[in-house]
């Protein structure tokens, strides 16, 4: 980004089509297929737009996981306020009510974890970052996420194990 | 490598930027709020017991006080401004701060000054948070150019340390003229006016930093 910033095309070209794949998995996992692909756009558009505010020497990623994170967040705020449209009683895809559940237990049983237990896991097993990358984000050492994560899963497996969810 | 036509228009479109730098941004906000502290001595002149004021320790407290905020919020608010930016415990931080500043202000204060009304001075302490207020404005004037020029993401946590650090500014170009020192009158009036722009700042401010 750094050459990009001096006006390095070459780099430029090789930095955005690196970031792509990730973004298309990392919104993939956020937001509903049809949506995904403009929201990409729209990332590395407020990237390309907003490529000023990086400060040379320190980390890419988190800088682009950032703008990456409050472009979804728009786009959800958007999809909130678009008109619903009526369902089909034929649907194209297969039922998506268990991952739904899931998703929506996991998130209940992270919530009972000690914030940066959960956060590693998020960051490490849900988003699929890197220890490294992960380190980097949250500012624990990469041995300290190791710890929290393996910490966390196993405080997890306790609370499923014990029924301590409940509902 | 198979070529993206949404890449290559970004590609197409790039072009030179030199970039932000957050130890720029944070001597802006210094010297814009020395030049404000300047602009109110020049305009009101400096209380007329600067030489006794200066050996009261009140005085001290305010001022560092003042200052203390205003370096805390705006270091965060320079933080929120880059995307991933934010201050590590900046709430905290400011909670320690605020909580020593009230208890070294009651150290200050423990022989007490005379009865609450006459003390707290109603009608002065209002016009002095109007002034804080209006001093804060020009501050967030620069927040809000400042912020147009970069990427603030935390928008909330954003807007309230815009609204502090502009609150603390307002504050601080009026250390020199205004003539209370009294703890408990800068803790109600001029807490309150801060108090009034942080919560302005974390309310309205968000609405206006998204991009």
């Amino acid at each position: 980004m750094a050459a990009a910033q001096r006006g390095d095309a070459a780099a430029y070209r090789q930095l955005l089509a690196a970031l792509r794949p990730w973004l298309v998995r990392f919104l993939g996992r956020r937001l509903p297929p049809a949506q995904v692909e403009d929201t990409v756009q729209d990332v590395l558009m407020a990237i390309h737009t907003k490529r000023h505010t990086f400060e040379p020497g320190r980390p890419f990623l988190p800088w682009a996981a950032a703008i990456a994170r409050y472009r979804w967040i728009d786009r959800l705020r958007a999809m909130g306020r678009a008109p619903e449209s009526e369902l089909n009683d034929v649907h194209g895809v297969p039922d998506h009510g268990a991952a739904v559940m899931s998703a929506t237990l996991l998130t209940a049983l992270l919530e009972r974890l000690k914030p940066a237990q959960a956060q590693a896991i998020r960051l490490v097993k849900l988003q699929g970052f890197s220890i490294e990358e992960a380190a980097s984000i949250s500012g624990q050492s990469p041995s300290l996420v190791k710890v929290n994560i393996h910490r966390g899963l196993g405080r997890l497996s306790a609370m499923v194990e014990g029924g301590q969810d409940g509902q | 490598m198979a070529s993206d036509p949404f890449i290559d228009t970004l590609v197409g479109d790039l072009k030179p930027v030199s970039a932000r730098s957050r130890r720029r941004d944070m001597l802006l906000l210094l010297g814009f709020g020395a030049v404000e502290l300047l602009l109110v001595v020049l305009m009101l002149g400096m209380r007329p017991d600067m030489p006794l004021a200066a050996h009261d320790m009140a005085f001290w407290w305010k001022l560092a006080g003042l200052l203390a905020i205003f370096l805390l919020s705006g270091a965060a608010l320079v933080m929120g401004l880059y995307p991933a930016g934010r201050l590590p415990r900046f709430r905290a931080s400011l909670a320690g701060l605020v909580i020593t500043l009230l208890l070294s202000g009651w150290l200050i204060d423990a022989a007490g000054r005379g009865d609450l009304a006459a003390r707290l001075m109603p009608a002065e302490g209002l016009g002095c948070v109007l002034e804080t207020l209006t001093a804060g404005l020009p501050m967030l004037v620069l927040v809000g150019w400042l912020a147009g020029r970069s990427a603030p993401t935390l928008l909330a946590r954003t807007g309230l340390s815009a609204g502090l650090a502009a609150a603390a500014a307002g504050g601080l170009a009026f250390v020199l003229s205004c003539p209370h020192n009294d703890p408990l009158y800068v803790v109600v009036w001029y807490g309150g006016s801060m108090a009034l722009l942080a919560l302005v700042g974390w309310g309205l401010l968000p609405r206006l930093l998204r991009w």
